[in-house]
């Protein structure tokens, strides 16, 4: 429970982030490069930009993206995985095929080219990352679902006449509802950290709009003089990402119902 | 009496990595309205295949061939669309194991209510009347509540009430139990019966009840069917089958029931993927002969209402 509101805590600071952080957004000049102080608590970056208020703000941009890009791939990979696994056969060949063939591939490398085909922006990073996150998604519905298709209750639900539709929407996915909250939560803090990344290298997000990655990227310049400019950004980058891995932890202890121990902790 | 299902030399195999397996062999039964027929035989002899078969309810590895003819209609020629307009509004199905056959995530009046729109074609609000009235008749005492329920909060016989009233949503003049009792301790097995009972006498159906419970068989079904290896060896009222049980199998498995002092029946079924060239029980009876190794035995009348697949009463 502890671990949930502290998390609940950071991202409202993270929405309401625009609001309460835009008044330190602003070029000044003369407060250039200044350290870590009371008014400026992580310090200036070298256009005088107050730097606790920009890493909250590309921040948000981050974990926007990182959000709306696992919900595609939660879609995605629900839709995929439901069909593949309640059919099976010759869909679920080419499913295990394509699998193999996309994990076979270094994660990186293959974002990295397919951002070069479509161009840097954030539309083509969220498409690239798309290509992979589906997968695991789609893998442990594939694998719930060829579970679930067994059970009694779906027997029942066909022998009462129910429509393929129904059965799916009705009595399978609900069923996946508990396997893929841990899952989402999980992966994005891994996305944030992707996507964080590829702005470090300069690809998606372009300044000026402030986006973590990057403003890790500009301090790199200042490393030995100003370390300031991206030691903070960083560490609060990987706060939120820990804090998400936890929690997504958290989660699948207390949804598996196996183990009645972890079940009341959270 | 109106016959209402009529199975014409019905069998069931699934393909396995071992060979074909023949879970049930060429089975003919008539069921006629309002009569109760009981499937019983030991674990693995086919009955609920048999019954699984009927509603083409099976696995895609299971072949079914022969004629199930219900109300005129051979339902093993039926196409998706039309089978599944048989399902649960005119053959209800109650899945074996209530605490499996209820999705755990859903509530019960969800569930319930699905069942009443999907078999009944009731509107949200009819629907919800209805279900109220379904499960006071089979006596929960608050059914609202009930309703707002999920499954985990319901004991054991609470469940089989709840799956019972979905199995009535459709009115359907034909039942299929499967296996109601089993796992069930002896108070919640009352109450199992008892809302079969009430089943029945409300909707005034026929049914096939699949157990492996004789006692249970003996109390609430008319007719009894005998499986042994995939095959019916006895048939007939259940008085006849209890007061004067002729195949050597129906006399063992009397033998073994606990107020009679449980004698265990030795040996094993025998293997439903190479099956013996005579009698299928001939290698577990005491009084197989030369012939009953050699020749497999027909299902054959022996008095009126009682059919055996035994050479002793040739």
């Amino acid at each position: 429970m502890i671990k949930c509101s502290i998390l609940a805590v950071m991202l409202i600071v993270i929405i309401l982030s625009k609001k309460l952080f835009s008044w330190g957004d602003v070029v000044k000049l003369p407060i250039a490069n200044l350290p870590p102080s009371w008014k400026h608590l992580f310090g200036t970056d070298n256009l005088g930009r107050d730097l606790l208020c920009r890493s909250f703000i590309g921040l948000r941009l981050s974990l926007l993206m990182a959000f709306i890009m696992q919900v595609i791939c939660l879609a995605l990979g629900v839709a995929i995985g439901t069909i593949v696994g309640y059919f099976g056969g010759v869909l679920d060949k080419i499913f295990v095929f394509l699998q193999n063939v996309i994990l076979s591939f270094p994660g990186t490398v293959l974002t990295l080219c397919i951002m070069l085909l479509l161009g840097t922006g954030i539309f083509s990073m969220i498409v690239a990352l798309c290509i992979f996150g589906w997968l695991s998604y789609a893998r442990l519905t594939r694998s719930r679902v060829l579970t679930l298709k067994e059970a009694n209750f779906i027997k029942g639900e066909i022998a009462i006449g129910s429509s393929l539709f129904r059965i799916q929407f009705l009595h399978i996915v609900p069923n996946l509802i508990r396997t893929l909250i841990p899952i989402f939560t999980l992966m994005i803090g891994h996305s944030v950290l992707a996507i964080a990344g590829l702005c470090f290298l300069g690809f998606g997000v372009q300044p000026p709009h402030a986006e973590i990655g990057l403003m890790i990227q500009d301090g790199l310049a200042y490393i030995r003089s100003d370390p300031w400019m991206f030691i903070f950004p960083g560490l609060l980058l990987a706060c939120y990402s820990v804090m998400f891995n936890v929690v997504g932890d958290a989660l699948q202890d207390k949804f598996d119902p196996h183990d009645p121990v972890n079940a009341s902790k959270l | 009496m109106q016959e209402l299902l009529q199975l014409n030399h019905v069998s069931t195999a699934f393909n396995s990595r071992n060979g074909l397996v023949k879970a049930v062999c060429d089975v003919n039964m008539t069921v006629s309205s309002g009569q109760i027929v009981g499937l019983v035989g030991e674990t693995g002899c086919g009955k609920s295949v048999l019954g699984q078969s009927i509603l083409r309810l099976l696995p895609s590895s299971a072949v079914t061939s022969g004629e199930i003819i219900f109300e005129g209609r051979d339902l093993a020629q039926m196409d998706d669309k039309q089978i599944r307009s048989v399902r649960g509004r005119r053959i209800a199905y109650i899945n074996q194991n209530p605490s499996e056959a209820l999705n755990p995530v859903l509530k019960i009046g969800t569930q319930l209510l699905e069942s009443l729109r999907v078999c009944g074609g009731l509107s949200q609000k009819e629907a919800k009347v209805r279900a109220v009235d379904l499960l006071r008749s089979l006596s929960f005492e608050d059914p609202e509540d009930i309703m707002k329920k999920y499954p985990l909060e319901l004991s054991g016989g609470m469940k089989q009430r709840a799956l019972t009233a979905m199995a009535m949503c459709g009115t359907p003049p034909f039942l299929i139990a499967d296996e109601p009792t089993k796992g069930l301790d002896a108070l919640i097995r009352g109450q199992v019966i008892e809302s079969l009972e009430k089943f029945i006498s409300i909707t005034g159906c026929a049914a096939i009840i699949i157990t492996h419970d004789l006692k249970f068989a003996n109390t609430i079904c008319d007719t009894l069917a005998l499986m042994y290896a995939g095959e019916i060896v006895e048939f007939g009222s259940t008085g006849k089958l209890f007061s004067a049980p002729k195949h050597p199998y129906l006399s063992a498995l009397k033998a073994s029931m606990p107020q009679n002092g449980m004698h265990v029946l030795k040996g094993n079924s025998c293997s439903l993927i190479d099956m013996p060239e005579g009698c299928r029980f001939a290698d577990r009876c005491g009084k197989a002969c030369e012939k009953c190794r050699r020749e497999h035995p027909e299902l054959r009348p022996v008095a009126e209402d009682h059919m055996v697949r035994c050479w002793q009463y040739d």
